[in-house]
């Protein structure tokens, strides 16, 4: 069978491969997405917003500088490259930039974008939806400040007072919210602060965030609950707050293009935004039914009472707690007044603010420190009175007298007005009877000798350093010492080894018969005598160290060199090795050995 | 030569005992015009004594008193700051401070654990037994090593002796006020001064502090201290409007 047998199925079959080769293109072309997106969907007249062209795979493509759609401004403004890594594929992806700037407010329809690619594809973008709202004044980041009336800007400021007319000294909740639309980068250089004479403000808190849609625009809202404490009467104005803050914003208009091709598509600006005023009508409280002891509390309060210890001994003071829970500026309240403290010597309170909580609830606490002046089975008790302002009527709290047993003093002397004003914690008798004063109303003074003492800290002081100084170095030669003894400690072992091993031999020596053993055995144990002499070890030992290690007498001298001969004799020259010893020359040689012992000895 | 050292020894010590007499007798009579009502006489040999290098809690606590009699709360608060910073522990000195500024509206930052810790027991005394312990374990774990095997409760007990002896001591060190408020100053201006946010007097005014604040000196510039207000914030002082309530510190010193 040859080819020119089927021409047409050989045409057919190219025909088919050229048909999937040119499908397979045409399906890579078709899945090469063209994308078109908005940076934002909704913007203000004059505001302009972002285009994004992405043509995924394809780098050559002719893309249209100018799109034509009534009332909107399309132009084409720079273009980039993407790249991107996935699992081994690289991806390009081409990014056409057009500015769209809308001259009415109004909903736009952005029509199909056509960009013919270098294969002279023809590829459409999805319309695409732009709402535009109304332009409310130069926002975006200006340094102007602008009022929050109009709720289209990049961002503003809210002041929102919870009550407009109020008494002097009421805490009013006020809410300082700051919005910031989504999309724009906005760095607060400083915390807000605002208010202005006649009130007092605590410090602003962490601000809780959220996102909101304000007029169809979503907006980051940063909100800062705080409160407002008029001092005085009259009308007031809450001065406006103000952020000072740098807003990443886009260009508003033609001249940022530049910026735009040089950096980006933002701009930071530095920009004042303040919040509005809001004035308030001060009043003071009530002069009818204002009780006596009414100090300035404004708000809604109760009260508490609690005692420690239940029972105490003669002159032990006890501790009255008065409780002051509810809303109002506790900072500014003063101590309830004690009644009934006929028999009880009282001092001036100690006072605790706890944190008011999110929702105005605080707590103020009072430690009056008391001593019984006489047998008493209960405490004073207090009252209270504040302004309600919502009731707008005087309340006066009552707290009766806690049950305790106070012991009367032992010798009841007369109170000195001295430990009455002084010390709150007169516990300790001593410190007491240091402080005196003659008149009733004086202070005490501390009469005891002069003690003198140093703003430096003792630390840095000469005695403490020469102290240190001194136990480092009676460590150091501590340490010095242990070092030594244990290096001692190991000689003696070594001596007290050797001493063993050396009595061992000398028992050995008077047991050996044969010969050639018994002159190395009395060798070795004129060596281990003279190494427990000296520093050296067994093994190094000579017969002149053995001869110089004690003073021995001429004779001693001449048996034991007399014993290294006979060794000598017996290891290297022609002597027999082996055979017993004559008991002669045993004794003989022992007897040397015993001199030189003793002379060790002696 | 050793007759001229020791005349010269002679004569230091006579002089020195002639100062602390004459500091005695000074304290004694002050204490004296201050029971008997004369104030200005108290304040004066109060102030006097300072003057001699002397530092006393005793003195400074009489003199804050002397103060706050003749009406003057700002010195009374300075006087006891400095008191308290000498001796924590002169609970007379902070329920006076207290009432001070409870009466005059000065705000008084809340009292931390450090004076917590410290009113109750002197840092001198932590620092001190601190140290003792810490030393003692350090001689134990030696002499532990003079037996011929160390026993490990001996050595255990020196270990727990060091550590907790350098937490006692460095405990101390944090709470010793000397320490934590070496840079702190009283606001001494006749009048309440603004807090500025920037070292100049057109910087926006964050807040207004009363004669007799307490502030945290944090670094000079000029004329001006960058100060921690009570209240944590942190603001530009005229320094001329403080005084350090060490005697010898400068602002930002």
């Amino acid at each position: 069978m040859s080819i020119a047998c089927y021409p047409n199925k050989i045409f057919a079959a190219a025909f088919l491969i050229a048909l999937l080769f040119t499908g397979l293109d045409q399906g890579l072309a078709q899945s090469t997405p063209i994308k078109a997106t908005l940076s934002r969907s909704t913007t203000q007249v004059g505001q302009p917003v972002l285009l994004h062209i992405e043509l995924i795979g394809i780098s050559t493509a002719d893309v249209p500088l100018t799109v034509d759609v009534p009332d909107l401004d399309i132009r084409w403004v720079n273009r980039s490259q993407k790249i991107m890594v996935d699992n081994g594929n690289m991806t390009s992806t081409r990014v056409d930039n057009y500015q769209v700037t809308p001259r009415r407010e109004g909903d736009f329809k952005i029509p199909s974008i056509s960009v013919l690619t270098a294969r002279n594809q023809r590829l459409h973008t999805e319309p695409l939806q732009l709402h535009v709202v109304a332009r409310g004044g130069a926002g975006g980041g200006s340094s102007a400040s602008k009022q929050s009336s109009d709720k289209s800007e990049v961002a503003f400021a809210q002041l929102q007072a919870a009550k407009t007319t109020c008494y002097v000294g009421e805490t009013i909740p006020v809410t300082l919210r700051f919005c910031i639309q989504e999309g724009t980068r906005c760095k607060i250089n400083q915390f807000p602060s605002f208010g202005g004479d006649g009130f007092t403000i605590p410090r602003l808190e962490r601000p809780e965030e959220s996102s909101e849609e304000i007029n169809g625009i979503p907006y980051h809202v940063m909100t800062f609950k705080t409160s407002v404490t008029p001092v005085k009467s009259g009308a007031l104005t809450i001065q406006p707050a103000q952020f000072n803050c740098i807003l990443q914003v886009a260009p508003s208009n033609n001249e940022d293009m530049i910026a735009q091709f040089l950096g980006g598509q933002t701009m930071g600006r530095e920009a004042l935004i303040s919040s509005n005023p809001i004035s308030l009508n001060v009043k003071s409280p009530p002069k009818e039914g204002r009780p006596e002891n009414f100090n300035g509390a404004i708000g809604d309060f109760a009260i508490r009472a609690e005692a420690t210890p239940k029972r105490a001994q003669a002159s032990e003071p006890v501790t009255l707690k008065l409780i002051l829970t509810g809303k109002g500026n506790f900072d500014a309240l003063t101590a309830p007044v004690l009644t009934g403290v006929e028999g009880w010597k009282t001092y001036s309170p100690k006072e605790a603010v706890a944190p008011t909580d999110a929702n105005g609830f605080g707590k103020k606490t009072f430690d009056y420190i008391l001593i019984a002046e006489e047998a008493k089975s209960a405490t004073p008790g207090s009252q209270f009175s504040y302004f309600d302002p919502v009731k707008e009527r005087y309340v006066t709290l009552h707290t009766s007298g806690v049950t305790v047993q106070a012991a009367a003093p032992i010798s009841s002397p007369t109170p000195t007005a001295a430990a009455a004003t002084a010390d709150a914690t007169p516990t300790p008798a001593p410190k007491a009877a240091e402080a005196s004063a003659p008149k009733s109303n004086a202070l005490p003074i501390l009469t005891k000798e002069i003690e003198t003492s140093s703003f430096r800290s003792p630390v840095w002081s000469l005695k403490f350093v020469l102290a240190q100084t001194l136990a480092f170095v009676l460590w150091l030669l501590l340490i010095g010492y242990v070092v030594l003894k244990k290096i001692n400690s190991g000689e003696k072992a070594r001596r007290r080894e050797l001493e063993k091993e050396a009595d061992k031999k000398w028992a050995d020596l008077s047991q050996e018969s044969d010969r050639k053993k018994f002159y190395q055995d009395a060798i070795m144990y004129l060596r281990q005598e003279t190494a427990l002499r000296t520093e050296k070890a067994e093994a190094d030992i000579s017969l002149k160290d053995i001869l110089t290690s004690r003073t021995l007498d001429s004779d001693i001298i001449d048996q034991i060199s007399r014993i290294f001969e006979r060794n000598e004799e017996m290891v290297y020259g022609h002597v027999s090795r082996s055979g017993d010893i004559p008991s002669q020359e045993r004794s003989s040689v022992i007897e040397s050995i015993q001199k030189f012992h003793d002379t060790h000895v002696s | 030569m050793s007759h001229k050292l020791s005349i010269v020894f002679l004569l230091f010590a006579s002089l020195c005992m002639a100062h602390a007499e004459d500091t005695g007798a000074l304290f004694r009579a002050a204490n004296q015009a201050c029971q008997s009502g004369n104030y200005n006489a108290a304040m004066e040999g109060y102030e006097k004594i300072t003057t001699t290098g002397i530092e006393s809690p005793d003195v400074y606590y009489n003199l804050g008193a002397a103060y706050q009699m003749l009406g003057q709360p700002v010195h009374a608060v300075f006087n006891y700051r400095r008191a308290l910073m000498l001796k924590p522990t002169l609970l007379q000195a902070r329920r006076s401070l207290e009432s001070i500024a409870q009466t005059q509206g000065i705000p008084m930052p809340r009292f931390t654990w450090r004076e917590e810790v410290s009113s109750v027991i002197l840092p001198l005394h932590l620092i001190s037994g601190g140290v003792i312990a810490a030393w003692m374990g350090a001689f134990l774990f030696v002499f532990a090593f003079l037996r011929k095997r160390p026993r490990f409760w001996w050595l255990s007990v020196s270990v727990v002796l060091i550590l907790m002896g350098k937490s006692l001591a460095l405990l101390g060190f944090l709470c010793d006020p000397k320490v934590a408020y070496a840079h702190s100053a009283i606001v001494t201006a006749p009048e309440a001064i603004a807090a500025h946010a920037a070292p100049a007097d057109s910087s926006a005014s964050l807040t207004k502090l009363v004669p007799g604040t307490g502030v945290n000196v944090l670094s000079n510039r000029g004329v001006w201290s960058y100060c921690q207000l009570p209240d944590n914030i942190n603001a530009w002082l005229p320094s001329k409007n403080l005084t350090m309530v060490v005697p010898s510190g400068s602002p930002g010193g």
